[in-house]
Parts: C-alpha cells; sequence; structure tokens
C-alpha cells in the first residue's frame, strides 16, 4: 500500500498513476492514514499551504516518525521543497530530510511554465516526459546525494538514501516510466524482482 | 527541445491548485494575509465583489500597478481578472506574468457576442459556467480550468449549488446516453461535439473544476467540496467578515477535510461575524451577475 499526501495539491494526478499500475493507494491527511504504508508520494502544490496544514493537524511528528522508519518517500515539485534541507526565495521551514538546497520558482511565473524530456541513467530511463510548472530548482546538493536527472546544468531530480525527490511532474502525463522505477528501485529495493510483490 | 503555454501545463498549473483555497484580496496586505492562511492563490482585484455590486458602474480591470505589488507580495500564484472578451485587458494581465487570468462575469462584459480565444494565450484561463453546456462552451475555448459562477458578492452559497448541481446532472445526462445520441445532444446544447463524446465517456470534465461566487463558511466551501468541486474560490467571504484571516485559515482546513464532520464542526468555532449576505430573491434581475456570458 502507497500513501499520497492528500492535504493539497497535485495528489489525484499521483493516484491516478498508481491505479494505472494496479498499486494499492491510500490518501493520506491524518496521522492514523500512515498505519501499514511502504510508501508515501508527496505531491506538487503550494508548500506553505502544505506546512500549514501539516502543522494545524499535527502531521509532522508523525511524518519525521515516517521517514526514520526507513520507507521510501518520493517528492514532486512542492513535496521536493518540503523534503530539502534549506528552502530559498523565499527561505521557509521544512521537513528536512535531503541534504540539499531548493530554490522556490526558480524559472519565474506560469508563464515560463515549460514542458521537456527527462532521462535517469541511474534507472535506466531514456527520454520521458516532465512538466516544469512554476518549479524550484536543486542547488549546493552535499556529496552523499546522488543527482537522477538534470535540465541543462540544473540539477532537477535527487536521491539519497530513501528519499527522491523531483522538481517536475512525470504524473501530469500518461508516461507511467518515472513511478514504475520509483516502485521498482526504492519500494521494492530488488531492481530484478516485479513491482507486483510490492502491492502484497 | 523546451514547450510552453500547452494545455498539458495549464491544466497541470490547476491540478495543482485542488483540495486548497484562493482568495480575493486588494491589496498587498490581504494577500499577506491569505498567504498565511494558507490560501493556495490569491486573486488580485480591485473591489471585492459585494463592493463592486455595491457601488455599481463599470467593473474593469484592476490597476497593473496594483497586480504588480501583489505579485511582489507573495509567493503563491496569482490570478488576475479580465472582463468577458476583452482580449486586450488579457494581454497586458498575461504581460506582467499573472500565473491565472480568470475572464469574469463580476466584472461587466466588454463583448455581449464572444468570450476571450483563450487557446491563443500562454497564461492559463479559469472561467465560470452555470451548466454543462456553458463549461464546454468555455473548454472549447481553451479555458484550463472551470468554476461555478454562483452568484458572487452576496454571500450566499445557493447559487453556487444549483450550478454545480446542474454540471454534474449533465455529466451524468450524458453518460447514460448511447454513442447514436451524443451528436443530436451536442447540437441541442450548442457544444462542442469532442468535448461531448469525451465527458459522455469519462464521466468528468477535461479540466478541473472548481467552486465560487457566495462561498462564506467553512461548511459552504465543505458543502461545494461534497458536491464535487476540486477547490474553492472565496471573494467577499473572507475580507467582509469580522476575522478575516481567522476565517481564512478555518476555510483552509475546512477544503482539506471536507468529508469529517468532527474537524469542520471544531474549525467553525469562534470565527466571529459573517459577512451579511444577500438573498438572491431581493436582488434586481439586471443586476444578477451570473447571466453574464453564455
Amino acid at each position: 500500500m502507497i500513501g499520497v499526501l492528500a492535504i493539497q495539491g497535485g495528489f489525484a494526478a499521483h493516484i491516478n498513476v498508481l491505479r494505472r499500475l494496479g498499486v494499492p493507494h491510500r490518501e493520506v491527511r491524518l496521522p492514523a492514514d500512515l498505519a501499514g504504508l511502504q510508501g508515501l508520494i508527496i505531491p506538487g502544490g503550494e508548500s506553505t499551504t502544505m506546512l500549514k496544514l501539516l502543522q494545524a493537524f499535527d502531521m509532522k511528528q508523525p511524518l519525521q516518525e515516517f521517514a526514520a522508519s526507513g520507507r521510501p518517500i518520493l517528492g514532486t515539485c512542492a513535496g521536493a521543497i518540503l523534503m530539502a534541507e534549506r528552502v530559498t526565495h523565499p527561505e521557509q521551514e521544512s521537513l528536512g530530510w535531503i541534504p540539499v538546497t531548493i530554490e522556490r520558482n526558480a524559472y519565474g511565473s506560469q508563464r515560463e511554465s515549460f514542458q521537456t524530456t527527462q532521462a535517469c541513467e541511474a534507472w535506466e530511463m531514456d527520454a520521458f516526459p516532465a512538466l516544469f510548472i512554476r518549479a524550484p530548482r536543486f542547488r549546493e546538493p552535499r556529496s552523499e546525494v546522488e543527482v537522477l536527472t538534470r535540465l541543462d546544468d540544473h540539477i532537477t531530480g535527487v536521491r539519497y538514501k530513501h528519499f527522491t525527490a523531483i522538481t517536475y511532474h512525470p504524473e501530469l502525463t500518461e508516461d507511467d516510466r518515472f513511478h514504475q522505477a520509483w516502485l521498482t528501485h526504492q519500494v521494492h529495493g530488488a531492481e530484478t524482482e516485479p513491482v507486483e510483490q510490492v502491492t502484497t | 527541445m523546451k514547450e510552453v503555454g500547452t494545455i498539458e501545463l495549464k491544466t497541470g498549473l490547476a491540478e495543482m491548485l485542488k483540495g486548497g483555497v484562493i482568495m480575493d484580496v486588494v491589496t498587498p496586505e490581504q494577500a499577506r494575509v491569505a498567504e498565511d492562511a494558507g490560501a493556495v492563490a490569491v486573486m488580485a482585484l480591485e473591489r471585492v465583489p459585494a463592493d463592486i455590486r455595491a457601488q455599481g458602474g463599470v467593473a474593469r480591470m484592476s490597476p497593473p500597478e496594483l497586480v504588480s505589488a501583489i505579485k511582489e507580495s507573495v509567493s503563491i500564484p496569482v490570478m488576475a481578472k479580465c472582463r468577458i472578451g476583452h482580449f486586450v485587458e488579457a494581454q497586458i494581465l498575461e504581460s506582467l506574468g499573472v500565473d491565472f487570468i480568470d475572464e469574469s462575469e463580476v466584472l461587466t462584459p466588454a463583448d455581449e457576442e464572444n468570450h476571450i480565444w483563450k487557446s491563443s494565450f500562454k497564461t492559463p484561463f479559469v472561467c465560470g459556467a452555470t451548466s454543462l453546456a456553458e463549461a464546454l462552451r468555455r473548454i472549447g475555448e481553451g479555458a484550463a480550468l472551470m468554476r461555478t459562477k454562483g452568484e458572487a458578492g452576496t454571500g450566499n452559497v445557493i447559487e453556487a449549488v444549483r450550478h454545480m448541481r446542474m454540471i454534474n446532472r449533465g455529466i451524468a445526462e450524458l453518460q447514460s446516453l448511447d454513442q447514436g445520441s451524443l451528436m443530436s445532444r451536442a447540437k441541442k446544447m450548442g457544444a462542442p461535439f469532442t468535448l461531448v463524446q469525451y465527458v459522455a465517456e469519462k464521466g468528468k470534465l477535461p479540466v478541473p473544476n472548481f467552486a465560487a461566487g457566495g462561498i462564506a463558511t467553512p461548511a459552504d466551501a465543505a458543502l461545494m467540496m461534497q458536491l464535487g468541486a476540486e477547490s474553492v474560490f472565496v471573494g467577499s467571504g473572507i475580507f467582509k467578515s469580522g476575522d478575516p484571516l481567522k476565517r481564512a485559515t478555518a476555510i483552509v482546513k475546512a477544503t482539506t477535510h471536507f468529508k469529517d464532520p468532527a474537524i469542520l464542526a471544531e474549525v467553525s468555532k469562534n470565527l466571529g461575524e459573517a459577512m451579511v449576505g444577500i438573498n438572491i430573491s431581493e436582488i434586481p434581475e439586471k443586476e444578477l451577475l451570473a447571466g453574464r456570458g453564455w
């Protein structure tokens, strides 16, 4: 069972992907919803809104405990902002899981949003579609952070221990390979075994 | 290769606003209150709908310096309204870098025949609708997000409820039809055939659908969410109330936890005075806003 944080934002799109992949899933709004999950997705949306609601409904501590348990977490866009250790433009607090800085709205406003493709060598994926929507940008990763994807000289995807974070949205396309790869490599861990075993 | 202004990017931003509250603001200070309360976006306006209604006259796009000042003051997306059919106001708002343009019946329409051809803009548009056919016409013109019209500036949710139910009923009816009946239904509706086909097959609009118009309390917001809205716009309801920050925060919480009556009860406590509100039947018909546009 994979949880999708449904406090605000693009949770419906992630749920659609999990449904297409046949993966059992659950919306997470309150601490009790985290019980029994094997992994968690934090969607895009407004990171300021999510932080306030996490605080208001006592979700921060349960999420920290979930993270400390070593279960895999994937963050996209605002999710990546919550997961980074330091946030700029403007500075704001975060859950602080990945030793990297992230700059909010690094490409400008919606007029400057764009779609392109990304490739991920570590997960043996060639060009897959990626939407950058008022996207943030990673900066200054510490050496133990692995870079998963890049756009020109910008870091767009990182992996650190059981945490994966990307600044773009593969879930807004019909191409489910990124989620499939995350399930295979991060949730299940063993690269040769099929995803189905994750869900039992 | 990088592409900009695609419909996927436009509806993608609308997806990111789901489960959230978009608040009308008239000053940078109000914008910061909205952001502090947890708004997912603000709508930059010169006057909230309740004041437009009270003061009368021609209501136009907000002054550019106000839109820019509000944009400077927050990190969340900023929307702004232009008049129905006034594509030059829309061009100006796009050049200011607003994140969403609302082609809105709250302002005085500039064209009684045509809405804006929205597909030619890079900036996404949200439009109001009172029925499924109207929603599909706006989507046909390139709208990336729909909302109910409701009756703005009244603090009375009845029209938003009516419009949401009309859209839901329209979707259910299309789903019940066989393929052979869809063309004649599209003709009767006056809606683009391919969009009628899409709705009949998928059982939903091709873009997100939010609620707007007359939402004044956390319970109003949750009502619209339970009726199928994916987010809510709150106009006059916040800054025309006794304690805007408290009420705004409560509406944000209610929108996330819209299915949880215990939380709704808790967040609805001690909010101070709600805006007074107007009964729709007391408004002269020519002053109703929802009939603007078609």
